[in-house]
Formats: structure tokens, sequence, C-alpha cells
């Protein structure tokens, strides 16, 4: 998947997930921008976990300082 | 050294419920008073080769007229319908919260929470792992999380706790309400009960030992106190009571509906599944004692009657017991008409005792045909009853032995 795909996936995610529109998602983005508190977390990663079929670790979900950082993650797990 | 303090007078505002009859106080109340009845065959899952058919199911409830979206995620049902229940109740006793102190206001639920949940979750742990696990259960099942949610759409942070003792735990909770506000503990405490009780897992369970109507006609499924009575019937729903002291009550000029003038606990200590006869007795003397009455003074009963043998034989004997010589007043059972709503039976059983004393009229036990030698009292067979009342008694027994009786009455100032 190309980074704009990831992204807009990731986007759409965050949307079902939060119920707040977001109208595009920029990498200084961080999860208190976006409206998602810790249970939205979960389940926003949870929910990418079970789509591509990958594991984000705990040390993983730590190093996640923006939606920079989760997007590059994301990229390496799904393209791995 | 001894303290002397006030005991506070407790009164009702405002009712809210959501029930197999309907989903708004008035509405429920008049399908109750002519004689409707909201069991019905299950349609939330497949029942062909299932031992129930039946139960009060709930179809047209929206959570989102009461909540938005994302409580609705975070929620199980049985917290919906107590978050449902408690924001009706707040608009009939017509409370501005705005203008409340939220230190002030508490939430007290009788609920078991929705334990079905943990199963859906246990099933997928096995199949894909602990990381799998859905992490909104933990917000959705717990006993814990629905006066939780309540009090987080409120904003309140007085007392806020659940209790359970089974099919009592409706009356429990307001028992318990009714004593934090006579010490003090809060002005105000919204209590009551929520059920979401029509799962596959906890008919199945309850089938087992033998506690259910295995009857298909939802007509004839739950008979209280009737000879062809075969056990008891599922509901589902909630129902929330404003509670306050009489002088918070009273300084807001709030609607006053009645009084819960006292509250009565016994616990069988005898068997998992079997009534105990004696413990019946005394808890509705330990609630007749703390209102300071005497059962003469009580103009109508609203049973625990389930419907199932045993515990419509012993409630007979209870109050045959208690009353002794005296005249025994009447007597519904409103289960026929609701089901049994398990946690929130008291509440919404307290509820139409409320609105019984507030219109004069006794609701009746419906579908009563077959005399049962064995429960010879004035049950209020089919029809709403025109009387007075000025004082009810509610019984509620859960299974396991745990006994809780109210005593509502009319208010009078002072």
């Amino acid at each position: 998947m190309t980074r704009e795909e990831i992204t807009n996936e990731l986007k759409d995610i965050i949307i079902q997930i939060t119920h707040k529109p977001i109208a595009a998602l920029s990498d200084g983005d961080n999860w208190q921008s976006i409206g998602a508190d810790s249970l939205d977390k979960v389940q926003i990663i949870m929910a990418l976990e079970e789509k591509h079929d990958i594991e984000i670790l705990d040390e993983d979900i730590a190093a996640i300082t923006d939606m920079h950082s989760f997007i590059d993650l994301l990229e390496k797990k799904i393209n791995a | 050294m001894t303290t002397t303090r006030q005991i506070n007078k407790v009164v009702v505002t405002g009712i809210g419920m959501i029930t197999p009859l309907g989903c708004e106080t008035e509405q429920v109340w008049t399908a109750l008073l002519n004689g409707s009845c909201g069991i019905k065959t299950i349609t939330s899952f497949d029942i062909t080769d299932f031992p129930i058919a039946v139960g009060g199911e709930i179809l047209d409830f929206d959570p989102l007229a009461y909540m938005d979206i994302k409580k609705v995620d975070r929620t199980g049902r049985s917290a919906q319908f107590a978050i449902a229940a408690t924001k009706q109740a707040l608009n009939m006793a017509n409370i501005d919260l705005a203008a409340e102190d939220p230190d002030r206001i508490g939430i007290l639920i009788g609920t078991s929470g929705m334990p079905e949940l943990l199963g859906e979750q246990m099933m997928i742990m096995k199949e894909k792992g602990p990381n799998r696990v859905n992490p909104l259960v933990v917000s959705r099942f717990r006993a814990s999380m629905a006066p939780s949610h309540v009090g987080m759409e409120l904003g309140v942070h007085g007392i806020n706790t659940s209790i359970n003792s089974a099919c009592s735990s409706g009356n429990d909770a307001i028992g318990n309400a009714m004593n934090h506000l006579r010490l003090g503990t809060a002005d105000i405490i919204i209590a009551g009960g929520t059920g979401s009780n029509i799962t596959p897992i906890a008919l199945a369970t309850t089938n087992r030992i033998g506690a259910l109507s295995k009857v298909r006609d939802p007509m004839a499924a739950c008979l209280p106190f009737d000879a062809a009575r075969s056990g008891f019937v599922y509901g589902d729903g909630a129902c929330m009571l404003v509670l306050e002291t009489e002088a918070h009550a009273l300084a807001r000029k709030a609607p006053i509906l009645a009084e819960i003038a006292g509250a009565g606990w016994s616990f069988d200590a005898f068997s998992e599944t079997n009534p105990a006869l004696e413990p019946r007795i005394s808890c509705m003397k330990w609630a007749i004692k703390d209102a300071d009455i005497t059962p003469s003074d009580i103009d109508y009963i609203n049973a625990h009657g389930t419907g199932t043998k045993q515990n419509d034989f012993i409630e007979t004997e209870a109050i045959k017991k208690l009353f002794g010589t005296e005249d025994i007043p009447p007597i519904s059972s409103t289960k026929a008409a609701t089901g049994h709503l398990g946690c929130a039976a008291g509440a919404v059983e307290t509820a139409f005792c409320v609105l019984a004393i507030r219109d004069g009229i006794i609701p009746p036990t419906i579908h009563y045909s077959t005399p049962d030698p064995q429960c010879d009292l004035d049950y209020v067979p089919n029809t709403a009853r025109r009387k007075t009342i000025d004082l009810c008694l509610n019984n509620s027994s859960g299974l396991g032995g745990q006994n809780c009786s109210l005593i509502i009455r009319r208010y009078k100032n002072g």
C-alpha cells in the first residue's frame, strides 16, 4: 500500500471510531488533536491489526508521537 | 459520647422507565392499567429449537434519543436503559442540573452488568489470542459501569455505586438510597435498577434450574398466583426514581409524588433456589417497623409474584402470617404484564406503587383464571381496581435468598 492509501484508510477508521469528522489527516496531528481518547486509540490500532493481519506491539504504540510516526509504523508493518 | 443526627424524610419527585409495556412512564402505566401484556414471542434470536420462547423484549428503544453515538458505543444495553430512564426521571422531577450542587447528587443502580458480553470475548480470546479482545467490553459489561455511565452523562459527583442482590436489586438500591438520604450523604439520589435479561445464555442457564416458564404462548406463560403457573418470564428494562430529601424538594418547589417511608431486608440462608418462609415474613416486618406503621395500615401490596410454584405459595403464606387475624389488603403481581425485569423489577414495581397512590388505582394481575387453593388471597385479577391508597408494601426477593421490602407512603407535608 502506498503512504497515501494508508493515510486515507487511517483517516476513515479514525472517523468511524471517534465519530468526529476529519477533513484531512496531517502528519502533525496527534491522538488529542484528532479527538481520540485512550479507548479510541486501542480500537483504532485493533481495527488496523484485524484488517491487515498485523501485530502492533505495546512498545510500538508507546513510540507513536504523532500521525507521521504512526503512518511510518503502519507502512513498515503492512508492507513487510 | 453520642451525637444526635437528624433523619431526613425521603420523597420521590421523578420516575423514568423503559419496559416491555413502553418506553415512557405514563405510557407504561396506562398500558398496565388497561391490562396490556408486554410478553411476546422472542424475536431477537432464533427460538425454533430453544427451550424458552417468550419474554418481555423491548423492540422500540432508541438509545440515540438519550445519548450520543459515542456513549452508545461504550455502553451495554442495560446501562443505556438506565441512562434513558434517568433522563426521563430528571425531566419529570423538573431538575435543572446546572442549578444543583453536583457533589450532592448520587446514583445507585441495581444491576448485574452484562456478563454475557464476556462470553463472546472468551471465544475470541481462545481463537485469536488475548490481544484481540474488544477493549470496550470493560466499559460495557461491568455492573459498576451502569452508575458510572449515568454519572458521567449527568456530570454529578456524589455517591455512585451498583448493588446486586439478584431480583431484589431494584428495591435494594432504593432502600439504600433512602438511608443515604436520611443520613445526609446527598440531597438527591437517582436510584433504581436495570436489566438486559433476554439473552440466550441468561435464558439457557436460568432454564436449567427450572425457574422459567417453558410455555410458548405469550399470554399463558406468566401466571402469578394461578394454579396453572409454570415459572417466570424474563423481561428487559430499567426504572430510575429521583429521590430527594424532603427539605431539598420543598426548597426547589418540586412536584412530590410520594414518600419512601421504610425498607426492610432479610436473607434466607437456606437454598440457592428455594425460598424460605420466615425470612420473607421478617423482611416485611422490618420494613413496616422502619416506616413506623402496622400491617393493617397497608392499602396495597405489590407482590414479588413471579409465577413460580414456590415463590407465589411462600409469599402468600408469608403475607398471611404477617397479617394474622387482620384483613389482608389487595395484592397484585405486575410481572404478568411486564415480565420479570430482574435487577430492575423492584424499581419498576416501586414506581407502580407511587403511581397507584397518585391515581388511586391498583394495577391488576392479568391472565389470572384458575384459583390455586394454596394461593387464596385477593390478587386483583385481570382488572384494575379503584381504591384510595395511602400506603403500599412492595416485596422483592432474589434467587439466592436476598429479600427487600419497601414501604411507599402518600406524601404529607411535615
